[in-house]
């Protein structure tokens, strides 16, 4: 009965779901995200060296103004072109972690995939064990043995990222390995490695791709974080996360300082979160229905 | 009988009259689900009349409308929208408030569900399900316990103190099936809308359950509504059968009219595919096609691309209800001047 | 092999305990691993700064570093199973010790955090599940993503300034007003407050507390949101709920009574894992606010190289994560009779 009456339920908005396949309004994220990315890449380009990174006590602490969109920070530097300059520091590094861990959590599931009953206990228990290590402590460890740095930030947060990854791609692996058509080609001979390139990974790339979007936006907030204990990126850099901290002690006189890159990782972490539910609708049509 | 019968062409009309007696009137319902812009025409003007006792079923193919129907009388799909009448013991229940609604649910007119398996909260004891009509409607727990006790000890549960303590994944089938119409009985409802109740049992416990609902319903004098698209269990259980076609009545009558003299094509193609035992051979017919989805009916009468029957009006003009030749009434072509030879 | 409930139960708990301690023991290894691949030398770190080499072979001697790994390691877990976290090599303290003034008030901190969540997102997700796809689900749903994509850092430092510094209506940082102390007992600021008998300095605690708590729960609560909507959803559609609507169950008690219990499972789980990970995030929090607990400890640890202290600190979030975790199954078994039975899982 549920079933006979799911078809009848109302149906959603979908002015532009016939052209690109999202429904309604929410073409809007891909395109923010779109346009983000190409930030990353040319932001630096375009962004005015003496703007972001020249100090001009005069103009110091400037509020907002046509002349200063977004404002001036402590050294007079204009906040809205660091923030463009910036993101290359922000968005690249996110999608360099997340993209290395990932592959990280492709390996070791394919290993505890492979390996048999045992291999994959153990891997399983590591993966336990690693998920109980709290990722900023364990960059916080890297952070000192590497000397605080954004490449130092980057590296403890690949080598913290990938159990998660780990652990979910393995279901999936898993579930793969037990189709019919995975067991028929295996008993016809067919050899692991090209079942896991042929098959198995494949079909496992659509979840991939769903928690690639959505670790996108954790990673920027984390790698703010990391900026903001000490760990990250150092000043004059304008990583979004160091904006907020070399603004913190201004953050009375001149509050937009702190608050504009605040927004900026907000607004990328939302986007891309947002681009990976609606991933999410997109490959998992059972999904679609709630 | 049929002395007051309305014949305007937007009035359906029902086998027996609305009277003093009238448990249950269902006049022009039409549900419709969808969006406003384009509404999805699920019932259309349904009317059914039931006195206290009847017993009624209402017979179609999955997909005319039946359950919705019967859900509907409960007002159970708050998204569908509910037009026309229902009076129920003197109130129409399209015009109570939901809080009003739910004092006529499991209160006043109980109801029974296709699976069992799903009907029953997984994480509650069968006893509490049982009684929980009864409490939320300010019964002390012992009296609860007691009457719960009673109600499934009538439905035949044995040891069913014990039982009750029990889970429901602990039951089979069958005795689900028990409980869930202890639930819809406890209360002392006057009408039990049983939705398929028999459909997802396997042969032996459809056979118990549906002796059992007889049983207790003539016991307790409950009129009973049974929904079904097996006219088979029919039989033995109904005085009247209404059938359903594409969201609309096209037949009803009494039980021997309707399985001597079926009226409605639809209704002679229905009889043909119930396995009869005086039947040498055995013979299985079902109706060629399907019947089609409430957004894509044909025009003129929804059952003509599968009506070996059908001619030129049939593919024109939808047929309203008439009374038929033999008694009760048929929205069919065949049948233009039955009301006159009455 | 068990047949009766009660023995399948006992099984049950016996495997999720025996798997919890195997994961603490892998989470051992792994700690203890990686902090010696941290480059830096610990005697030097131990022995001071003005040690000469040969004071530094001599720590480095006592404390058992110049032994090979491996066998440092079990030189390690045997005196863990005496309860024995070691020295700490930066402040010559016991590590159990310092863990135990800390600790307290970061679980302080973690708790108020959960019980936000819990109190915020399950009404919040019943409303936005009940009203699925319409103006209230979709104006929750968009205050959910937000509230999940604001960095927790920033939002921290805007809360302090406007709701501390400009509005005064909270306190900005530590853990307590000037003037006000309390005798330390159980490490708990608010605890040891009402232990003193001053409800006065343990409100001021609690005022301290929620701006943090606040902050710290903000991620976690959406996180909760997501999955407790979607398995709302998924019970509101089952079977059962309309038999018990049929049955003349009003809406609250439909709620309460049915879909709730029902769609709570995963979510409990999920509040267990987020609590150790809470933990951990705390150290951006406290940070922030200018609070004690583990994760300044934490951080303090990793800078000296204090391998002892590192370890401890990890080791006992660990334990606090793995026991949150048999928490959340004993509380399914509660609430699940199929689970009891052996059922599932």
């Amino acid at each position: 009965m549920a079933t006979t009456l799911t078809k009848f339920s109302p149906e959603r908005r979908n002015w532009l779901r016939s052209i690109s396949g999202i429904p309604g309004t929410q073409i809007v994220i891909p395109i923010v995200v779109v346009l983000l990315l190409i930030l990353a890449l040319v932001g630096p380009l375009i962004a005015p060296e003496s703007q972001v990174y020249r100090s001009d006590i005069l103009s110091a602490l400037a509020p907002p103004s046509s002349q200063h969109w977004l404002g001036t920070d402590e050294q007079g530097r204009d906040v809205f072109w660091r923030i463009i300059a910036g993101a290359q520091a922000s968005l690249l590094s996110a999608v360099a972690i997340v993209t290395g861990f990932s592959i990280v959590g492709i390996l070791v599931a394919t290993i505890a995939t492979l390996g048999g009953k045992w291999v994959d206990e153990v891997v399983m228990r590591v993966v336990d064990a690693a998920l109980a290590f709290p990722p900023i402590i364990f960059a916080l460890g890297v952070a000192a043995a590497l000397g605080p740095s954004l490449n130092s930030a980057i590296i403890a947060m690949i080598l913290t990222g990938w159990p998660v990854t780990a652990r979910v791609l393995r279901g999936v692996m898993r579930e793969t390995m037990s189709q019919a058509y995975v067991e028929n080609a295996r008993v016809l001979g067919v050899s692991r490695t090209r079942l896991m390139l042929r098959h198995v990974l494949p079909n496992s790339m659509d979840v991939l791709l769903v928690k690639w979007a959505g670790d996108i936006g954790n990673t920027i907030l984390i790698l703010g974080g990391l900026s903001f204990v000490g760990v990250g990126a150092q000043p004059p850099s304008a990583e979004w996360g160091a904006m907020v901290t070399s603004a913190k002690g201004i953050i009375a006189t001149a509050p937009w300082a702190a608050f504009a890159p605040g927004v900026a990782i907000a607004i990328t972490a939302v986007a891309f979160g947002l681009l990976g539910d609606i991933l999410q609708v997109r490959f998992n049509p059972a999904l679609r229905k709630r | 009988m049929n002395t007051t019968l309305i014949h305007s062409p937007k009035q359906e009309t029902t086998v027996s009259r609305p009277d003093a007696t009238t448990l249950l009137s269902v006049r022009n319902l039409t549900i419709e689900a969808g969006s406003k812009n384009s509404p999805l025409r699920l019932v259309d003007r349904f009317s059914l009349d039931m006195s206290p006792g009847d017993r009624v079923a209402l017979v179609g193919e999955s997909g005319s409308g039946k359950s919705v129907t019967a859900r509907s009388i409960m007002r159970l799909d708050p998204d569908f929208r509910l037009t026309g009448s229902i009076d129920f013991d003197g109130q129409d229940l399209l015009k109570l408030s939901e809080k009003q609604m739910v004092g006529i649910r499991g209160h006043k007119i109980g109801m029974v569900f296709q699976d069992p398996m799903g009907a029953l909260n997984p994480l509650m004891t069968i006893g509490d399900q049982v009684m929980e009509p009864l409490r939320v409607a300010g019964v002390d727990r012992a009296e609860a316990e007691r009457r719960a006790k009673s109600v499934l000890e009538e439905l035949g549960v044995a040891n069913a103190a014990v039982r009750m303590k029990a889970y429901p994944h602990e039951f089979s089938g069958g005795m689900r099936q028990r409980v869930v119409l202890a639930m819809a009985l406890i209360s002392d409802p006057s009408l039990i809308i049983a939705d398929e109740p028999t459909t997802a049992l396997d042969v032996r416990v459809q056979e118990q359950v549906l002796t059992l609902m007889d049983k207790v319903s003539k016991e307790r004098g409950l009129a009973v509504l049974l929904i079904t698209h097996d006219l088979g269990t029919v039989a033995g259980f109904t005085d009247r059968v209404a059938v359903m076609y594409s969201g609309r009545k096209v037949d009803e009558a009494s039980v021997d009219t309707l399985f001597n003299n079926p009226a409605h094509p639809y209704t002679q193609g229905l009889l043909q595919a119930v396995p009869r035992i005086d039947q040498t051979v055995p013979r299985l017919l079902t109706i060629a096609g399907a019947p089609p989805h409430p957004g894509n009916r044909p025009t003129g009468c929804a059952f003509n691309p599968r009506c070996s029957q059908a001619f030129d009006l049939c593919r024109e003009q939808i047929p309203e209800l008439r009374p038929a030749p033999e008694g009760g009434m048929v929205a069919c072509h065949l049948y233009p001047a039955a009301g006159k030879e009455q | 092999m068990a047949n009766n409930p009660k023995q399948q139960t006992a099984v049950f708990l016996l495997r999720k305990f025996a798997t919890s301690v195997v994961t603490l023991v892998g989470l051992t290894a792994f700690v203890f691993f990686m902090v010696k691949l941290i480059p830096g030398d610990e005697a030097r770190v131990a022995a001071g700064e003005n040690a000469t080499p040969e004071q530094v072979e001599a720590i480095r001697k006592s404390l058992g570093f110049d032994q090979p790994l491996p066998v440092q390691f079990v030189t390690f877990i045997g005196r863990l199973l005496h309860g024995d976290l070691g020295t700490s090599i930066s402040t010559h303290m016991s590590v159990a010790q310092g863990i135990q003034q800390v600790l307290p008030q970061t679980i302080e901190l973690v708790v108020l955090a959960v019980i936000i969540v819990i109190t915020v997102v399950t009404p919040l997700a019943t409303l936005a599940a009940l009203h699925r796809d319409g103006r209230t689900d979709y104006t929750i749903k968009i205050l959910v993503v937000i509230s999940a994509g604001l960095p927790t850092f920033w939002l921290a430092l805007l809360l302090q300034y406007g709701l501390g510094t400009k509005a005064e209506i909270f306190p900005i940082s530590g853990r307590l007003s000037r003037g006000i102390s309390v005798p330390n007992r159980t490490g708990s600021v608010v605890l040891d407050s009402l232990l003193a008998g001053n409800p006065m300095a343990a409100w001021d605690g609690f005022q301290h507390l929620i701006l943090p708590a606040i902050v710290l729960a903000l991620p976690f609560g959406a996180q909760l949101f997501r999955m407790l909507r979607a398995e709302l959803v998924q019970v509101l559609a089952r079977e059962h709920l309309t038999v018990a609507r049929a049955k003349g169950i009003p809406q609250r008690q439909l709620v309460t009574q049915h879909v709730l219990p029902n769609s709570i499972g995963p979510s409990i789980t999920l509040v267990g894992i987020q609590f150790g990970a809470m933990v951990g995030a705390a150290v951006l929090v406290e940070s922030v606010f200018g609070l004690v607990g583990i994760g300044s400890y934490l951080t303090n640890a990793v800078a000296q190289k204090d391998t002892f202290a590192v370890l401890g600190g990890v080791l006992v979030i660990g334990v606090l994560v793995v026991a949150s975790n048999f928490v959340v199954d004993v509380l399914q078994l509660i609430r699940d009779p199929r689970l009891r039975a052996g059922q599932l899982g």
